[in-house]
């Protein structure tokens, strides 16, 4: 075949679905190369508990400490081929997705067979889990652009932030239906009010309280920090 | 890129373009005009196209040809023009040469900056490339697999939950 430059590879893979670029980067170093940052770059559904276990590989020895009291067994796999996570823009996690299900199949198929009532307690450990990767992402990611997240604790929120202070790459960021309280309302608008890359922010279904916390960041650094009191 | 001057020659303006092997072709200046890089070398009646020759340069003047009254496309849409897969009946009859001058033409359209004949190529690349597995990709491309059969096993169990999203 007549050799096809990189950007005209990056051009064709483009209008390929998630599924095909994987056969792509299986064809050989050059094409792996081109289409796993591709492939990487867009992680909006953790539905795959595969995803999830190749995320749970990046966490360092801290970030682990936070599941020791939950006593599951991470997943010990030879070292990835690539650092995947630092190719990750955009991250859509919904902490009820695939995590449960990595729980579920991964671990505990024998302890814990599925029924409603352990449904309950793997959702607690699913946000855990959920919240520690989104720390492993902040600390990780390199040119994380858009993040939201749904489904996680005022704790856990408090977690992320050292993390969310350091960054500054993101443009998006959205919580939904966390729980936060007014109190975690207050402590994600003081440090995002010094973030200068932002240019959306979304909470929503939050319960911040009848006093909602809303601040407009913008990249003139003309931020604007109010309570605003909602009917 | 400015396609501002795409009106400024009239329909029966012609130039003469010329490919690496010497062979010319006499085309409308509008075409000339709506493109960036063939605009650039438009400085005089005729203009030399080096790394592109004539049985190439000739296809990818037939299409530019056949679009001449397309719309501009707006290069800021990115999201818009991909994924979107489907390719009109002209286009594809045209496409539809051996593997040889596809790659060729994709090869020439990304030199020349024809965008829409480039998004073209790499679409119908991309159609071939579908439902395929990556030997049978290979082979249908005649490239060499250059992986430790380890590598592969590996880089297939760090990527396989693409197959589930």
């Amino acid at each position: 075949m007549i050799a096809l430059p990189n950007e005209c590879l990056f051009e064709i893979f483009i209008n390929l679905k998630n599924e095909y670029l994987f056969s792509c980067l299986l064809v050989n170093r050059k094409w792996c190369r081109i289409a796993v940052p591709m492939l990487w770059s867009k992680l909006n559904n953790f539905k795959s508990r595969k995803l999830i276990k190749m995320c749970l590989l990046s966490l360092n020895t801290e970030e682990k400490k936070q599941l020791l009291p939950f006593k599951i067994m991470l997943p010990n796999s030879p070292k990835p081929l690539f650092e995947y996570t630092t190719f990750i823009e955009t991250i859509y996690l919904d902490t009820d997705s695939g995590i449960i299900d990595w729980l579920y199949r991964e671990e505990h198929k024998q302890s814990y067979p599925p029924h409603i009532k352990k449904e309950e307690c793997f959702k607690n450990i699913a946000q855990t889990i959920g919240s520690t990767l989104i720390s492993m992402f902040l600390r990780t990611t390199i040119n994380l652009k858009d993040l939201r997240i749904c489904h996680i604790y005022y704790n856990q929120m408090i977690n992320l932030i050292e993390n969310l202070c350091k960054n500054n790459t993101l443009n998006f960021l959205g919580f939904a239906n966390d729980k936060f309280g007014y109190e975690g309302g207050r402590e994600l608008a003081k440090v995002l009010y010094n973030n200068t890359t932002l240019t959306y922010l979304y909470i929503g279904n939050n319960q911040l309280g009848s006093e909602g916390v809303c601040l407009y960041p913008n990249k003139n650094k003309d931020q604007v920090f109010s309570k605003q009191r909602y009917g | 890129m400015d396609n501002g001057t795409s009106n400024s020659a009239s329909e029966n303006e012609t130039i003469t373009l010329k490919s690496c092997d010497g062979i010319e072709f006499h085309i409308d200046a509008r075409i000339a005009n709506r493109y960036t890089l063939l605009n650039n070398w438009n400085g005089g009646e005729s203009a030399c196209i080096p790394n592109v020759n004539g049985k190439v340069l000739e296809k990818v003047l037939e299409w530019c040809e056949h679009h001449i009254n397309d719309p501009q496309l707006n290069c800021g849409d990115d999201d818009s023009r991909r994924r979107n897969t489907i390719i009109e009946e002209w286009d594809e009859n045209f496409l539809s040469c051996d593997q040889d001058m596809l790659f060729e033409i994709i090869l020439a359209a990304n030199y020349l900056e024809i965008k829409p004949l480039l998004d073209l190529g790499c679409k119908t690349v991309a159609n071939m490339m579908k439902s395929k597995s990556p030997e049978e990709i290979r082979s249908a491309f005649n490239i060499d697999n250059d992986y430790t059969p380890e590598e592969e096993e590996q880089f297939r169990k760090e990527n396989e939950w693409a197959e589930d999203y």
